[in-house]
């Protein structure tokens, strides 16, 4: 009698210990793929159109490129589009020592804390059709400055770059703010009243709810003149 | 036998409270879902200095909306109730397409520091600050294109019935001497004020 009132006991201490702690798991929550949508111009032709994603890292001779996002399934369907970045395509990124900042050939960093890692994927649509392998400056059709930005810790910088539209010269000053992580950047060039010459560029992290919202695409562009970030053409 | 019933009973009616307690505990799952956008309006600026006014006016430069803004604030979230009457001043607009669009309403938002103490706008009062995001009201959905000369650009208007908050948009194609601005209404009533610039700017 007594030693299997013992075992009944100590059975329903396991399962309540067991029940209990089902209510406080201590399983960390799944890591959830993040999709970032697009609207393409009216009248695009999307029907034969596709979303990839980019990243930029330096190759085997030390030239800023950027390199495509391998597994990472990107679709148009009339003006909208979409990428998906799951956890192993961002870690991939990672991954790779060289990776750098969006356009790092052009923007340098002056970062605070100074010494910080920092990674950035870009979007672009392109024409598979006339496709050998990544999205070319050829095959480009439409692309934003907006990125998906990994950051060591959370750091602020300036970037000023100096530049010509026309025969007028132009300043670019550029500053940004990250979240430690992954947080999608934005980008917005103002182009003051004040001081025609100078284009004041920002592109600081926003809060993952602004994922809702669709990013506009659009044409490449110079830099200078409007959405484009960095120096020279697209 | 019994003993180890009242037992078991006891135990189970602790378990029962504990599993009830913790179930009160424990959060909405996590579905993975984004965090919701936020649904009211949001204006944001640099932080205001004493005595400023935030404030919509028509196109015409008539302030229709003012609310004052506390020293140092760097946002503010109004009420469209406030200006909602306001959708009886749309109008139809001619376009210099010659197109003539359903009735419309722009609002801009802007600031002004009240210096004299007089509660409205005088000379000198305004501060240099603006976006090229407005406050629209449109009778019906509008969807028009048309092009300007001066500045040289391709406009395309796609606006909700109702209100709602008409992005600008702006940019010049590589190559091209025609700026494509798009204005259109956006699911979000965020808007930032910005030092003025020209219409060819973000």
């Amino acid at each position: 009698m007594k030693t299997p009132s013992r075992l009944v006991l100590a059975g329903a201490g396991l399962c309540m210990a067991g029940l209990l702690s089902s209510c406080f798991p201590v399983r960390p929550p799944p890591e959830k793929p993040v999709t970032v949508k697009f609207t393409l111009p009216a009248g695009a032709e999307t029907e034969k159109l596709a979303v990839a994603a980019l990243y930029t890292t330096r190759d085997s001779a030390e030239n800023v490129v950027q390199k495509r996002v391998e597994g990472a399934p990107g679709y148009v369907y009339g003006t909208e589009g979409s990428v998906t970045l799951q956890k192993v395509q961002l870690d991939k990124v990672l991954a790779d020592p060289n990776c750098l900042p969006y356009r790092a050939d052009k923007v340098k960093q002056v970062t605070n804390p100074a010494s910080v890692r920092s990674c950035d994927i870009n979007f672009v649509v392109y024409d598979p059709a006339q496709m050998t392998g990544d999205p070319t400056t050829a095959n480009l059709r439409y692309l934003t400055h907006d990125t998906y930005s990994y950051a060591s810790e959370a750091y602020t910088y300036t970037s000023t770059l100096g530049g010509k539209v026309g025969d007028d010269t132009v300043t670019s000053q550029e500053t940004g703010s990250r979240r430690a992580g992954w947080s999608l950047v934005t980008h917005l060039v103002l182009n003051p009243s004040s001081t025609p010459g100078t284009y004041q560029v920002t592109r600081n992290s926003v809060e993952d709810s602004q994922l809702n919202l669709s990013r506009t695409l659009h044409r490449p562009s110079d830099y200078f003149t409007s959405m484009s970030v960095t120096g020279g053409k697209q | 036998m019994k003993r180890l019933s009242i037992k078991a009973l006891l135990g189970g009616a602790v378990l029962a409270s504990a599993l009830v307690s913790c179930g009160q505990n424990s959060s909405a799952p996590d579905l993975g879902g984004l965090p919701p956008l936020a649904t009211g309006i949001t204006v944001r600026f640099d932080a205001a200095p004493a005595d400023t006014y935030l404030t919509l006016s028509t196109e015409n430069g008539e302030v229709v909306y003012q609310k004052a803004v506390s020293e140092g604030a760097m946002s503010f979230t109004p009420d469209l109730n406030d200006w909602r009457n306001l959708s009886s001043r749309a109008a139809p607009i001619k376009l210099s397409s010659g197109v003539t669009t359903e009735a419309l309403l722009f609002l801009k938002w802007g600031m002004f520091q009240d210096k004299n103490k007089s509660g409205k706008p005088d000379d000198g009062e305004w501060l240099d600050r603006m976006t090229h995001d407005r406050v629209a009201y449109a009778e019906k959905a509008v969807k028009v294109e048309f092009d300007t000369e001066t500045p040289p650009m391709h406009h395309l208007w796609t606006l909700n019935q109702g209100w709602s908050r008409a992005e600008h948009y702006v940019y010049r194609p590589l190559g091209s001497g025609t700026f494509q601005r798009l204005s259109r209404s956006t699911a979000a009533w965020d808007f930032w004020l910005h030092p003025a610039t020209p219409l060819t700017s973000m």
